[in-house]
Parts: structure tokens; sequence; C-alpha cells
């Protein structure tokens, strides 16, 4: 990482004036949470949303894309029961259809299955691992091991121990902290292999990345493989996720799927917006901006479009004790870089593009 | 700026002056809420002087205690959207008599509540809060960025 050319100056400008001006309702596009809101136009709740403005993974508010969902009418897809397997089985000539990574013997996985955002299949994943101890690198999603905790699950950081029988891995790709394939990920598979211990492969950042996924899928460690929509396009509060395996899974999120219960507004709505957007168009719309604003931050462009990486602009906002919802969500030096992208007119408008 | 002050108890139809840097902006009754304006930047004395408290107006029972006065509180000081809150104790009452009273808000004895506060506002209330509460170095460095986002803001 290079972090002594960190543009902090302007970065803590850029972050307070779209902090003040998601008080004063001045955006180009409007956050999506209701901790993106300050609640009142007052220094000390713009200060509190200051230190968020470049936290989270989520994806790029894209107009076109928010303007294509809001005119659809997704009540329909509520009355036909063949919603969500049109969804999956487009799914699977979607992903191939991207050119920005590789992922061979990708149709070894024939199950596939509908999932409430990833964190429906993160929990059967704990859920029929139980007995096992749950393993991730540090920086990977912060919500493993918050809930990890207040479950009683027992997990460790794979950097902390040795893999070993018995233990269940999660690995995101590309890694939720840098964008960028996990330095140790080889030797995890690797591991995982010769130990016999499952690797969850998390592709929550694949369709925003641009020559960085380059796997084999047919080591026998990786199982099961997990995409998110809230990543790549702007439906976070739809839950929208696709889980895949190799062999059928006997879990509670399965049984939804052949109960034909899943959540087909959602599905539907997914539907509708792979048909309209290629697996790779915040990349091809978004990598000239992404290079504009590193280059103007002093930030490390990453292989994810919407990242860049550089020090920590808060200096005092996400230590343990003030992270964001979890002790676990330390993302100190990742800039989500989408509120530059989406306020472009404002930042014009006052110079600071 | 624009300073609302909040008042209680409102005993006997007292009366009082607002004065900002010993020019007053408003004269009369003490009512419920008092609004006044003030444009100067700079640093700023806020008084609020109680004028028609009279010895008879302080009835006491035979064994002296004061079962009906003129008298009133001041409850709250908000600025430019900004309650002052514990910072309203920042303050003290000069009785005609002499005596100082540190932090009082209430206007028994004939006499002058006093502040001194700055315009603009909050970063006089940061400074102070860090000054009582040492959590806060970040304060100036914040507020200079806070300030100038504001600016950057009302250009559009």
């Amino acid at each position: 990482m290079q972090t002594t050319r960190t543009n902090i100056t302007d970065i803590r400008l850029l972050a307070w004036t779209l902090a003040k001006a998601s008080a004063t309702n001045q955006l180009d596009i409007h956050g999506e949470y209701t901790w993106a809101f300050p609640k009142k136009d007052e220094f000390q709740d713009v200060r509190w949303r200051y230190r968020s403005i470049f936290s989270s993974g989520n994806s790029i508010k894209d107009p076109d894309v928010i303007e294509f969902v809001q005119k659809l009418n997704i009540s329909q897809f509520l009355l036909d029961p063949w919603t969500v397997e049109k969804f999956e089985d487009d799914f699977r000539s979607y992903v191939n259809a991207g050119n920005n990574y590789k992922l061979k013997n990708f149709d070894l996985f024939k199950y596939i299955g509908f999932s409430a955002g990833t964190q429906e299949s993160f929990l059967n994943y704990y859920l029929m691992n139980n007995s096992k101890r749950m393993r991730v690198f540090r920086g990977d999603y912060w919500w493993h091991m918050d809930i990890w905790e207040k479950a009683g699950i027992q997990w460790a950081y794979i950097e902390d121990d040795d893999i070993k029988e018995g233990d269940a891995c999660i690995c995101s790709y590309p890694f939720a902290l840098t964008g960028d394939k996990h330095t140790h990920f080889d030797w995890l598979v690797d591991e995982c292999n010769r130990k016999n211990v499952g690797l969850m492969v998390d592709f929550i950042y694949l369709p925003n990345s641009i020559d960085c996924v380059d796997i084999d899928l047919s080591s026998p460690c990786i199982r099961e493989i997990t995409f998110s929509f809230s990543k790549t396009f702007p439906v976070q509060c739809a839950k929208i996720a696709v889980r895949m395996l190799k062999d059928k899974p006997q879990d509670p999120m399965q049984m939804s799927n052949d109960e034909n219960i899943c959540n087909r507004l959602s599905a539907g709505l997914a539907h509708s917006i792979i048909k309209e957007f290629p697996i790779d168009y915040m990349v091809t719309k978004y990598r000239d901006k992404q290079t504009h604003w590193c280059k103007k931050l002093g930030l490390t462009q990453t292989k994810v479009v919407h990242f860049g990486l550089g020090d920590d602009y808060t200096g005092y906002g996400r230590d343990s004790a003030t992270a964001w919802c979890s002790p676990f969500n330390e993302q100190q030096g990742r800039y989500n870089l989408g509120m530059l992208y989406e306020n472009e007119n404002l930042l014009k408008n006052i110079n600071l593009f | 700026m624009n300073i609302t002050l909040e008042f209680s108890a409102i005993q006997k139809l007292p009366e009082c002056i607002v004065y900002i840097n010993k020019q007053p902006k408003y004269q009369g009754p003490v009512i419920d809420v008092i609004h006044i304006e003030h444009f100067d930047e700079g640093t700023m004395e806020l008084s609020i002087a109680f004028t028609n408290k009279k010895p008879e107006d302080t009835v006491v029972n035979s064994t002296g205690d004061i079962v009906e006065d003129k008298s009133f509180e001041l409850d709250r000081i908000v600025i430019d959207k900004y309650d002052l809150e514990e910072l309203k104790w920042e303050s003290k009452y000069q009785a005609s008599n002499g005596v100082v009273y540190n932090k009082c808000l209430f206007f028994g004895p004939p006499g002058e509540f006093i502040i001194h506060l700055e315009n603009p506002i909050l970063p006089w209330m940061l400074r102070t809060r860090h000054r009582y509460k040492d959590d806060d170095p970040n304060w100036q460095e914040d507020y200079n960025y806070y300030d100038k986002a504001c600016k950057l803001l009302e250009q559009i």
C-alpha cells in the first residue's frame, strides 16, 4: 500500500462536504441506509457521518440502474412460480459472459440456489459446519467474526493457527479488505486440499473486478461459491445473492429453494437487472473515474472498481472501539469511492472534482 | 446570529433588558421565548438585566420564608440552532448589591445575568467543551473542514 502520498487534506474536505450535503439534501444521489443521513444538520451529526463516507463495500449507486429499477413492476414476479428458476437458469451464463476474470471449471457447480443476501449462505455454512472451527483471514468480511462471537461458534484467524482437520474456511476473492487476491489464497487452497478442509469462496466483488480473479474451481476443497448483488448493483436492501455447489446441499436454504418459497420480488428484480446490464457494467463505466479519483487523492487503485487504498482519513474513526457496527469492522485504508462517482455533478459545481 | 432565550417559572410580571455588548436588543416583559439577532463576528457579551425588581415584590411569612416573589429562570440558550446545554452555566449572575453568583440561572435578586460568547458560536462551544472534558483534541481541525464544507455548499 502506498501510504505516504495519500492526500488526506482533500479526502477530509470531500468527506465533510459529502456528509454535510447528506444533511442538507444536496447530494446527487442519496444514501440507502438510515445511517447515511445525519439526524440533524448540525456539526456533531455531520461529523459522525463524515467518518463513514468512504466505508462499506456496497455498490456504486449508478443512476441508470436506479432509474431502471424504479420503473420495474416487481409485484408481477409474485404471480410467476418460475421467477426464481428463470433467474437461476440465466445467472450461470451471465457470469460466464464476463471477460474480466477467469473461473475455470465453473460448470462443476451444478447446484444453484437463490440466497437472501450472501448472509443467508453464510449462516447455512455455519449451521452445516457447526461442529467445526471457522477460519478466515484478517480483513475478511467482519460480519463472520461478529456473528461467530455472538453465537458462540468457535473460530480463529487463519494467520493465528495452522489449518487443521475439523476447520471450515471462508475467503473472499477479490479479498474484501484489499480488492485484490489475498496473497495467501493459493496457499490456503493447497492447505485445505491437503487437510480435507472445505473452503467457501465468496466472489463478493467479482463483477466489479478486473484482472484479479483467476481460479481453477476444480480444487476439491472448493465445494461452494457465493455471489453478491449488493456490491455490484444498487439493490442492497433487496438481499439478492446466489450460492452454487458441486454437490446438492441439504440445508434450510436449499429447502427454501426446493419448496419454491424464495423471495420472488428480489429474484425477479435480479433477473431483470442481469437481462439489462452486463456483468462488467460497473467496470466499464467507472474504471476511468476510479483512475481519476485515485490519482487526485493519492490512493492506490485496486482491481475492484469502487475501491482505492490509502491511509485512514479519520485517524480516530475506525479503531475497535468506534468501528461501525462491529469491533471486527476494521477497514482502515479501504476507500469506497462510490459517493465520489455518484455525486460528480455536485462535486464539479463546487470545484472539488 | 439568531439567539433564542427560553425562560420558565415567570412570577409576577418581571421585566428585562437583553444586551449584546452593552447594546440593548430587547426590552420588555419576560416571556417564555425571546428572540434576538446579532450580526457582528467575534467575542460578545450577552447579558440579561432584571429591571423591575423592587423590595416589596418579595413577600415573606412570619418565619422568614419567601412565599411570593417576582422572579424567573433562564432555561435554554439556543444560538443558530445550537443549544448551549450545559455551557449556559459558563455564566454569572451579578446582583445589584455587588454579590456575584457563579453558574446561576435564577433571576431572584435585582441584577444581571452575564455570559461571554463568540459569533460564530460553534467553535466557542467546541473549544469550551474540550476545555472541560479534554475529549475532543481534533475539534479545531474538524471545525475548519466543516466550515469550509458549509461555505462550499452555500454556493449552490
